[in-house]
């Protein structure tokens, strides 16, 4: 479990010299086998928080635990950074290496594995996320979608039992983003890898278990996709995205009191209206 | 007064092995005061396409002309800049263009490549400003790069406004913002539009598409594959999605809703025209259900 | 003219050579290089002639290639032969003015011009059938003994990893700023020598700049995968010696000696 326990973090504007609250109190617990998307706009704090999962960052108060180890700790630093692994938002800008499996093994090489092992490691953690073939290319031939798989195979090949995604798909066409998003699914439901996705794809975070949203800092919602998305109007004040049927359930339920207004799928509008 | 592209033909490394047939025998108009929008995979040939509205691209076979003169031609060679200027093109991630020490500089970088006075750049750079909504008084003396991302995007790309196009062609200019911030920038290309100016879009986002395209075309290996209105486009779904393509959602909600037998109309895609339109077809069936 | 240099650029197969060790190739390329400038007399440099044949055929890389290579330094091997010829004092030949050709220039001149042209050839036969992957780890494990007096054998080869690994998206990076400050009237191709330095700068500075945003979200990731320098890293190809090795640095060692007898004789 990764435990966030009151945690705030003050940082230094460059420009002005400001000080500013990129995290407001914020406490969440990351159950073992979740899957939980942090919703979001840019600046609301998303990002910072997902630093702290893995000491790239640590809190100015409060703390953060991960499997009840301290992220502070120093001597733990490495095993922590090896329990959280990180997918970041441009692909090109986290590979390493000049082919794809060079760069898979970085991770296991800095862990100090023994070659046998890190071969093993490295097959099969491109073979997870379907790059096996891919192996000897160098990643500058790769599309978007590619790179990021390869990201995380990166990840994978040092066994994580935590996967922090930043923002994966935010630089990707759909396509990619398919591609990210099935293979962050895979690696969730048959791996029981605990999947924590940063993004502002309200589409993304219907596929999650549970939904946070933050907004300045602060956690100001939380529940399942369902929970969260059906709050319409609150959402909308926000200004993020619902998911259109959820809108338009809302809609409809002003209108004819008798269809349902917590409707957020295609499949379940169509089963409400024609039974 | 229009953009043209006549059977347009490009191929990327012509007689390697590598060579690629990037556009195949284009034919477009893209009127003047129209909202265009362009769909397509990565690799579709849609970036191939907007580059040669410029002329940034030269095409290996066919002509493109910009309000009637083709600005490929060797006569044409004293007109070409001035013709290509034109059309204002917005590359992905514009804000990774920025380079200047402050906005106003920046901003005035076009302007002052058109070799305008200090007055009239000062001007340009204020009338492309207001057209964004980016306030001058106050972000003029700032550095471009302290500037949040959104900001810095509508920096630059007030720096192709300021060079006035007629055609403001634009390469996902929404991708990576957020949806606050994608929301008010599609907005604001609304409001340019209604002013008069010709917007042709290339984005991913049907939903957007369907919002704001007065016209789309949809373009997959190398050729231009759906072209209508997006009611048209959008009521096919089947051909969208051999091609791989998505349909908004609400179109995909009433073909579901059709196929179930609920009788509706499937060319709608604005919010509150479905709701309407289902609240009709359910009080019909009912209807029916009564007599 | 830049496509045509071929050190640098890796031909993939399964030659003899593909095979070394890279640490194996490096060596035997400084060794070549020793050799080559230790031959004074023309029976030596026949044989090295005749050696550097042999290896460009051992290779099986297309002689094309090494022609190519050849033409991107055509200026600076005349430029060499015309000094060499010009300056050499001795022995005149033939005088126009103040330019005389000596016996001792043309022979100099015949020497540097074949070394230079040998030394290209091999060298990127080095590089043609070297990843820069094993290329980096040659460097690497031959300087790890150098690193106690101070030199950072790790940091030099993540360094070149990481400028191989760069250099194609950076081409690319260049190509779309170059055509964006186009759209916006900056023009690259006209003006004297101080006008075109400063076009350059709309296109340098943003250049530079996402360099380093990119430096700093890699120091990141790399971090995030537990990086900390060179102490305790493994590789997933640790480099091995094979009897192949061990036969190419007799036979370098051979080629050496040789190089010094020809001086005796």
């Amino acid at each position: 479990m990764i435990r966030i326990h009151h945690v705030t973090h003050m940082f230094k504007k460059e420009s002005t010299k400001h000080e500013v609250k990129a995290l407001d109190d914020v406490s969440l617990d990351i159950l073992e086998g979740e899957h939980i998307a942090v919703l979001g706009h840019n600046g609301c704090g998303k990002s910072t928080l997902a630093k702290h999962l893995n000491a790239l960052l640590l809190p100015t108060a409060g703390t953060v635990e991960v499997d009840a180890v301290d992220t502070a700790n120093e001597a733990d630093l490495w095993t922590i950074r090896q329990m959280v692994g990180m997918v970041f938002q441009n692909p090109d800008n986290q590979l390493v290496a000049t082919t794809v499996e060079e760069d898979v093994a970085f991770g296991p090489e800095n862990m100090g594995m023994e070659p046998a092992q890190i071969r093993q490691r490295v097959d099969e953690a491109l073979a997870l996320v379907g790059m096996s073939a891919f192996k000897d290319k160098g990643p500058h031939l790769l599309s978007g979608g590619q790179k990021q798989r390869v990201a995380i195979a990166g990840i994978i090949a040092m066994r994580p039992k935590y996967i922090v995604f930043d923002e994966p798909t935010a630089m990707l066409d759909p396509t990619g983003r398919r591609e990210v998003m099935e293979t962050m699914q895979r690696l969730n439901r048959e791996e029981g890898i605990t999947v924590i996705n940063i993004t502002h794809f309200m589409e993304e975070a219907v596929l999650a278990d549970r939904v946070v949203v933050m907004e300045r800092g602060r956690i100001v919602l939380s529940g399942t996709p369902k929970e969260v998305f059906t709050k319409v109007d609150l959402l909308k004040q926000m200004q993020l995205d619902v998911p259109p049927v959820a809108e338009l359930a809302a809609l409809l339920h002003k209108e004819q009191k008798q269809i349902a207004a917590d409707i957020m799928t295609i499949e379940e509008m169509v089963t409400e209206l024609c039974p | 007064m229009s953009l043209e592209m006549k059977h347009v033909f490009y191929t990327y490394q012509e007689g390697s092995p590598t060579e690629s047939h990037a556009l195949q025998d284009i034919c477009l108009n893209i009127n003047e005061g129209e909202f265009l929008g362009i769909v397509g995979h990565t690799g579709s040939g849609k970036s191939t396409l907007i580059q040669h509205l410029n002329g940034l691209l030269k095409p290996t076979k066919g002509e493109v002309l910009i309000d009637g003169i083709n600005i490929n031609q060797k006569e044409a060679k004293a007109k070409r800049k001035e013709v290509r200027l034109k059309v204002g093109l917005v590359f992905q991630y514009p804000e990774y263009q920025l380079f200047e020490e402050t906005v106003e500089q920046d901003i005035g970088f076009g302007p002052r490549n058109l070799g305008l006075s200090d007055t009239e750049v000062q001007e340009r750079v204020k009338e492309a400003m207001a057209l964004l909504k980016l306030d001058y008084k106050t972000l003029r003396k700032q550095s471009p790069f302290d500037l949040s991302g959104g900001q810095k995007r509508k920096v630059a790309i007030a720096g192709v406004l300021a060079m006035k196009p007629k055609y403001l062609v634009l390469d996902e200019p929404t991708a990576g913002l957020d949806p606050r911030g994608r929301e008010e920038f599609l907005e604001q290309l609304a409001v340019l539009h209604r002013q008069g100016m010709t917007i042709i879009m290339v984005s991913h986002s049907m939903d957007d598409m369907a919002k704001y395209a007065q016209r789309m075309i949809v373009m997959d290996h190398g050729q231009i594959q759906l072209q209508g209105t997006p009611q048209d486009i959008f009521s096919q779904p089947e051909q969208l999605q051999q091609i791989g393509l998505d349909v908004p959602s609400l179109s995909r909600l009433l073909l579901r809703l059709k196929q179930r037998g609920l009788d509706v109309r499937t060319d709608l895609f604005d919010i509150e025209a479905v709701k309407t339109e289902i609240l009709r077809a359910m009080a019909a069936r009912e209807g029916k259900l009564t007599c | 003219m830049l496509k045509d240099i071929t050190i640098g650029q890796y031909l993939s197969g399964d030659s003899f050579l593909h095979k070394l060790d890279p640490r194996t190739k490096i060596i035997a390329v400084i060794l070549y290089m020793v050799s080559l400038f230790i031959v004074n007399n023309f029976w030596g440099l026949g044989a090295m002639l005749v050696l550097s044949l042999a290896v460009v055929l051992i290779s099986r890389i297309p002689l094309r290639f090494f022609f190519r290579g050849i033409k991107a330094i055509v200026f600076i091997v005349l430029l060499t032969v015309a000094l060499q010829m010009f300056m050499t004092p001795g022995e005149p030949l033939w005088e126009l003015g103040i330019l005389k050709i000596t016996k001792e220039g043309i022979r100099q001149a015949v020497f540097m011009g074949t070394r230079l042209i040998l030394l290209v050839s091999v060298t990127s036969i080095l590089t043609l059938t070297t990843t820069p992957i094993s290329l980096t780890d040659g460097i690497e494990t031959l300087l790890k003994p150098f690193q106690k007096i101070g030199v950072p054998a790790h940091e030099l080869a993540m360094m070149m990893t990481i400028a191989l690994r760069f250099i194609p998206t950076l081409i690319e990076e260049t190509d779309k700023i170059m055509k964006a400050q186009s759209a916006r009237g900056a023009d690259f191709e006209s003006g004297n020598l101080m006008e075109r330095a400063k076009a350059m700068i709309p296109l340098l500075v943003p250049l530079f700049l996402n360099a380093i945003k990119r430096a700093d979200e890699l120091a990141l990731a790399m971090e995030a995968r537990c990086y900390h320098g060179g102490d305790g890293r493994t590789r997933l190809k640790a480099l091995q010696y094979g009897r192949r090795d061990a036969v190419a640095g007799v036979f370098c060692l051979c080629m050496a000696a040789g190089a010094f007898l020809t001086r005796l004789l």
